[in-house]
């Protein structure tokens, strides 16, 4: 299962960062932090985990959303 | 990690690292854009004066010019075009070979028929009225609208007459196209107020006064402003005896420095000598200081501006009251207020734009970086708690789980999402 970890400043800025979301969905994420905090996103930084391919198996329905920012 | 974001809450208008970069500046910079442009296109000066109809003729006789129908030549190339509207008569100066030029030889002008009237021609109820006439390229009222718009004017109005008037930084403007002529004239009105400046004894006239010799006002002009504003104003400053000699040869005026800031004391052996003096040495030094050089209650009239961050009303609310903010108000989009004896006035110039602050009344400017500084970090602080209340909210509408929340050394707030 993977996490948000979602730091807030005191001057109002907003950091997360994803933990053991593999490829693209974390960019999903960025969706999920606009919404919750009515707030637009500044940045991304992509990290090694966002390249390494997430396993799926036979039965496992998974779909993988283009995410432009 | 996958991926690390930044991110900032809509009731900032940008990055909240980036808006740092933000100073506090004085207003009359925005108005200087276009100095150079405005000074090359100057094509003359209107002057609303004191002088009834039937006493104009009396008074151009004692001037050095011609007159032919309603206007006067004079030898140094300024023409002065006399309107009559209602009761008194408007001057409209002209055909001199640059701005600087226009100003000084209507000045001159102004100078000797206040000498002939004995008393100050142009004074109107405390305040003299002239405005800057210049060419523009406009040809059609919608390019003057949007510019205008653009720029951040206030109370745009076409009137009946096909003219656009309009506020811009604090002036009243007007938009208007000359007979046969194919491009639009803007006409900026320069209102100075003639204050008080503490003088006793009976007046004669419209502001004469007997019994004095002597004056001084106090100023808030600090070392290292006096010369600069002194030659901006066309005056010379002998710095042997700290003297800047004065048109009328029966006034002079000394500056005394003291505590920071100088005194300038005026004497001679006419009264009329000294208030003429120091009303025309002020009003120029006044224009090229960009703020009301004179001590009002021992506060600077100077106004100075910041572009916020904040695009809330409701924060920005909030924040100004829990920092204290007295008197605060709303008025046609703008939020006023005082603190620490300033006035402040928060507007948005347009509706996706952040707030502006114009302040007045500043006794100290670090009290007022500081107080700025200190309002960036309240508003902040709410942001935060906001934002935190918000996403502890939502997170069940997006089947989320909080996991754990850490306060740390910095005061930033950590929580820990199950995706």
């Amino acid at each position: 299962m993977g996490k948000m970890k979602i730091r807030l400043f005191p001057d109002g800025s907003i950091q997360m960062d994803t933990e053991g979301i593999k490829g693209k969905r974390c960019m999903d994420y960025a969706k999920v932090l606009e919404r919750l905090a009515d707030a637009k996103i500044s940045s991304i930084e992509k990290t090694e985990e966002y390249y390494q391919q997430e396993m799926l198996t036979l039965d496992e329905q998974a779909t993988e959303k283009n995410y432009d920012i | 990690m996958s991926i690390t974001l930044m991110a900032y809450p809509m009731a900032f208008l940008i990055d909240p690292n980036e808006a740092k970069k933000e100073t506090l500046k004085p207003a009359t910079d925005n108005a200087e854009h276009n100095k150079d442009v405005a000074q090359g296109n100057l094509k003359a000066i209107k002057v609303l004066t004191n002088i009834k109809y039937d006493e104009l003729p009396q008074i151009l006789r004692f001037l050095d010019c011609s007159n032919k129908d309603d206007t006067s030549f004079f030898q140094n190339g300024l023409r002065v075009k006399w309107i009559n509207k209602g009761k008194y008569e408007i001057a409209y100066g002209y055909g001199c070979l640059n701005a600087e030029e226009l100003r000084n030889n209507l000045e001159q002008m102004f100078a000797q028929m206040d000498k002939v009237t004995q008393r100050n021609v142009r004074l109107i109820e405390s305040s003299e009225f002239f405005y800057n006439v210049y060419e523009t390229g406009y040809t059609n009222v919608t390019d003057i609208y949007a510019n205008l718009k653009k720029e951040g004017a206030k109370q745009i109005f076409a009137t009946s007459d096909d003219e656009i008037v309009a506020t811009l930084n604090d002036q009243n403007i007007k938009y208007y196209k000359p007979a046969n002529e194919e491009t639009f004239t803007l006409e900026v009105e320069q209102k100075v107020q003639i204050l008080n400046i503490g003088l006793s004894g009976d007046y004669q006239g419209a502001n004469v006064t007997y019994g004095l010799t002597n004056l001084k006002i106090k100023t808030n002009i600090k070392k290292g402003e006096l010369k600069k504003f002194l030659k901006a104003a066309n005056y010379l400053y002998y710095e042997a005896n700290s003297q800047t000699p004065l048109k009328n040869s029966n006034a002079a005026l000394n500056w005394i420095y003291k505590n920071g800031y100088y005194t300038a004391e005026f004497e001679g052996s006419n009264n009329a000598a000294i208030t003429k003096e120091a009303e025309i040495i002020f009003r120029k030094l006044n224009i090229a200081a960009g703020r009301d050089l004179r001590y009002i209650n021992d506060v600077s009239t100077a106004i100075y501006t910041y572009k916020t961050n904040y695009t809330d009303k409701g924060v920005l609310l909030n924040t100004l009251t829990e920092h204290g903010a007295e008197e605060i108000a709303e008025n046609n989009g703008e939020i006023s207020c005082k603190l620490f004896g300033m006035e402040m006035v928060y507007y948005k110039k347009s509706d996706n734009d952040s707030y502006t602050l114009d302040i007045t009344q500043i006794s100290d400017k670090n009290t007022c970086v500081n107080v700025i500084n200190d309002l960036n970090e309240e508003y902040g602080l709410n942001i935060q708690e906001i934002t935190y209340n918000k996403i502890k909210e939502r997170l069940d509408q997006e089947n989320m789980r909080l996991e754990s929340e850490t306060v740390m050394d910095d005061n930033s707030i950590v929580l820990t999402i199950e995706v």
